[in-house]
């Protein structure tokens, strides 16, 4: 009896010594935070989740008045206005936070292809192209500007000297400018893209 | 990857060292209900293997969180399923209920061996003297009266040990998968169940093999009667194992849920070898064989002790599959129910086959160590300062309370 | 018994024992409350509100419209660098899948490197498999569904795992202990493990579950998910399913939409426009 006595209190010092440390560390009477030693505090827990800092921005600060807001309208109302500008410029939020901050441009068509590749499982009204064959020798970005996309409007006359003469990028005339981008181009290859229909 | 899975379930989460746990406490769970059913059901053919079985017990629940620890992303906050146990989760249920029976099995044995304990502790000297003074919690009193308490008390933590190894001990380790309604493989209500007849199963195989194996290497003669008797009592277990396991997978076979033709493909050509091949021919057919033979013809002693322990290993084996079959064979199978994963144990690292292989030895050493100080088997008599302390090679008859 | 009286302290064995019982019993009381008050089942915080933000304004919910998916894998590009998920293949916040449906009657789904380079060519098929005509394909984009009746939090042991009081389930990464049943448990593969040797983690924390927040550092600042900024066809969509005119009440009111394995009463807040028999 008096072996079960003593057993017996052992025991239940050991129980009361563990009821005790635990409403200690309940309490909060350690911070040792590698052994997680304090309550749970989903709220705390909470607020950390929501103080992570954003590393996409949105679309829409990047058109702001004193930033791209010339590209940003002609964006908007293209095809691609509903294409963030992250997509292919990277996370921007830095910028937009401290324009110092470069953004990148992928321009590859690796990038175009991962939307415009012809997949069976695409929408049959959104626009792909098989790669291999819609001139796979040609960069996209020759013929498709990104923030004015679809494919090269068709020419409305007959073709007078020079293109460049009067659609000039730079030059005042009243005829439709081109991009910049058409700098140095002969006849022959605007009206490989202007002519008639292309695929 | 074959077919189709969620790209996140190539992580296999729970691998060899999990497939471990469940393992190891089936194996006390079982090694356990071999004790009660002497010490509460007065089993009296168990009689010689009681305090054998207690030790076994013992020894494999000091360890059993390891190979938790071993697995856990950040095993230093495991202190939390001590202090914040989250209630719904069966898994928080590990730390209190693992406490409590230890609690349970620690007492037992010291209660079960405590007249050793003193008789060692008067003849003993030195350093070996002062422990078993300490493990004795410096009382000396072994009057028949005590021995009586003793031993009504272990009747009584025996009864309380058994629904709490099986409803909590094993069972909740069953509930873990069973619950998880997201698993094909893993959810039924029956999950529980199988896992606690496998465990006890599991226990008495390896109690077979330890008995044989420790007898063997101390040539000490055995007991066959006790031998005996416990493969037939694994064999009646086995039984009702293969019973419930089948059950389960023939009702699953019959339904023809969305799931069958995934689970179907998974039993028939993923777990072909560890399902098919070790857990029902090699672990259940066999071992059934061997051991109803056992059971049932009167066989030359050699030949029964050869045959239980073949039988026994086989069992051993056949849930060790089993095991594995349950947590690598619910995590190859793809939720998507289109495909599935690989899962190979890599051969180093903190769960691979090495670190397992030293997990599963830990028991073992620490039941060397234990039956160092407390052997089961009993010593010759000892005769010093004038006590005379009659020790057979079986259990002392007690004085059963009227 | 007979009683032992102390040597001259004046207390005699059985008032000490009485004495030391009342002690130990009234600070046993004491502790058992403690624990009690302690154990308060934390699945939901309180919802106190942290600067403008009140928690209790909003109920947040999200459609994806799998007719419009051109599986771009935008989504899973940006939500990888917004969130700071691992670059690996099997750590995933969002991913796409695309399923083929053949004229022979097969169902062939793969979401090669989860969506995010988009997809090519052909669907994945198994050596020797004989070429199939295509009947139909889709894209399905994928994302946690913030369930109502989470699985993931009922089984987390150590209350790691919550709902806020607009309906989000985050995870305290300082708290997981790693031991990955949520990822077990959940039936739509939302959630992953960070591994130890990952070459970036959401919070800093490796070793821990982590899955996709619906970008909660941004919705509750007034911004969208940066899935649902990424996404160019509008097949993601978010909204307040407290305000009967947001985007994704409007879509729930105007079209027909369904969940994802409604049969395991998880009660899913992410929306399906377009789902197909054989989504899982």
């Amino acid at each position: 009896m008096k072996h079960l006595t003593r057993a017996g209190l052992i025991l239940a010092a050991a129980v009361v010594a563990f009821v005790l440390l635990r409403a200690a560390i309940l309490q909060g009477a350690f911070t040792l935070d590698e052994f997680a030693l304090r309550p749970p505090n989903p709220e705390a827990n909470q607020r950390e989740w929501m103080s992570l800092p954003a590393v996409y921005g949105d679309s829409s600060s990047c058109g702001s008045a004193d930033c791209h807001s010339d590209i940003y309208e002609a964006w908007t109302r293209s095809a691609h206005g509903t294409v963030a500008c992250e997509n292919c410029h990277g996370p921007a939020e830095a910028h937009v936070e401290n324009p110092v901050a470069k953004v990148s441009s992928d321009t590859s068509p690796q990038l175009c292809e991962t939307c415009h590749a012809q997949l069976a499982a695409r929408p049959s009204a959104f626009p792909q192209v098989e790669p291999s064959q819609h001139y796979p020798e040609s960069p996209c970005l020759s013929c498709h500007l990104p923030h004015r996309p679809g494919p090269a409007a068709t020419i409305t006359h007959a073709p007078e000297g020079d293109c460049l003469q009067c659609h000039s990028a730079t030059n005042a005339r009243p005829a439709k400018p081109v991009p910049i981008n058409h700098a140095g181009r002969t006849n022959d290859q605007c009206l490989f893209c202007h002519e008639g229909e292309k695929q | 990857m074959d077919g189709f899975a969620y790209p996140n379930e190539v992580q296999i989460g729970w691998g060899l060292i999990v497939v471990l746990y469940p393992f190891t406490t089936g194996l006390i769970a079982g090694a356990f209900i071999v004790s009660a059913l002497y010490y509460v059901f007065n089993v009296e053919s168990l009689r010689p293997l009681a305090r054998f079985s207690l030790v076994t017990a013992l020894a494999f629940v000091i360890v059993a969180p390891l190979p938790l620890l071993v697995h856990l992303g950040q095993p230093e906050r495991a202190v939390e399923i001590f202090v914040t146990p989250h209630f719904t989760s069966a898994m928080a249920m590990f730390g209190y209920i693992w406490l409590f029976y230890m609690a349970i099995l620690m007492i037992q044995t010291w209660l079960v061996f405590r007249k050793d304990i003193v008789t060692y502790a008067i003849t003993a000297t030195g350093l070996k003297r002062r422990i078993y003074s300490a493990m004795a919690l410096g009382v000396y009193d072994v009057s028949a009266k005590s021995l009586a308490i003793d031993r009504r008390l272990v009747k009584v933590l025996g009864a309380i040990g058994i629904p709490s190894a099986w409803i909590l001990f094993h069972g909740y380790s069953g509930f873990i998968f069973g619950s998880v309604k997201a698993n094909p493989w893993w959810s039924t209500p029956l999950m529980p169940i199988i896992f606690l007849f496998s465990a006890v199963v599991s226990g008495m195989a390896l109690l077979i093999i330890l008995y044989v194996a420790a007898m063997g290497v101390q040539r000490k003669p055995l007991n066959h009667d006790a031998l005996r008797s416990l493969a037939s009592w694994l064999a009646g277990f086995l039984a009702v194992n293969v019973t419930i396991e089948a059950l389960e997978v023939a009702t699953m076979m019959y339904m023809q849920e969305e799931s069958w033709d995934t689970v179907r493909s998974l039993i028939t050509e993923r777990l072909a070898v560890s399902y098919l091949g070790i857990q029902l021919v090699l672990g259940s057919a066999l071992p059934l064989l061997a051991l109803w033979v056992v059971a049932l013809v009167r066989l030359p002693q050699r030949a029964a002790t050869l045959l239980s322990s073949a039988g026994a290993l086989l069992t051993l084996v056949g849930v060790f599959a089993m095991r594995w079959n349950v947590v690598i064979g619910g995590q190859i199978l793809s939720k998507s129910l289109r495909g599935f994963l690989s899962y190979t144990p890599e051969i180093g690292g903190r769960e691979g086959i090495l670190a397992a292989l030293l997990l599963m030895a830990l028991p073992f050493e620490l039941f060397a160590l234990i039956t160092y100080f407390i052997p089961p088997w009993r010593e010759a008599p000892v005769e010093s300062s004038g006590i005379q302390l009659e020790l057979n090679m079986v259990e002392p008859e007690f004085p059963r309370p009227a | 018994m007979a009683g032992d009286e102390g040597k001259g302290t004046g207390l005699d064995r059985r008032s000490f024992l009485k004495l030391a019982g009342g002690i130990l019993g009234s600070a046993g009381v004491y502790a058992v409350l403690i624990n009690v008050k302690g154990t308060a089942v934390l699945d939901i915080a309180s919802g106190q509100a942290a600067g403008d933000y009140d928690p209790n304004e909003h109920y947040w919910g999200f459609v994806v419209n799998s007719h419009n998916c051109i599986g771009c894998g935008k989504c899973v590009v940006a939500c990888k660098q917004e969130n700071r998920v691992p670059q690996r293949d099997d750590c995933n916040r969002t991913w796409i899948e695309r399923y083929h449906l053949t004229e022979d009657g097969r169902v062939l789904v793969d979401s090669p490197q989860s969506g995010i380079n988009g997809f090519v060519g052909k669907p994945y098929l198994k050596p020797g498999e004989p070429e199939p005509i295509i009947d139909k394909a889709f894209f399905v984009p994928k994302l946690c569904n913030q369930c109502d009746n989470a699985p993931c939090i009922q089984v987390c042991p150590v209350s790691a795992t919550y709902k806020t009081k607009d309906g989000i389930i985050l995870v305290d990464q300082e708290r997981c202990i790693g031991c990955r049943y949520c990822i077990m448990t959940c039936p739509y593969g939302a959630r992953y493990l960070v591994p130890a040797d990952a070459d970036r983690s959401p919070t800093g924390n490796t070793s821990v579950a982590d899955k996709c927040t619906w970008c909660y550092h941004r919705i509750t600042k007034g911004r969208l998910p940066a899935c649902v900024e990424a996404c160019p066809v509008g097949a993601r969509v978010f909204g307040d399913l407290n305000d009967p005119e947001s985007p994704v009440r409007k879509i729930m009111r105007e079209t027909r939409v369904a969940v994802l394995k409604p049969d395991l009463g998880t009660k899913p807040k992410c929306y399906y426009v377009g789902l197909e028999e054989g989504v899982r």
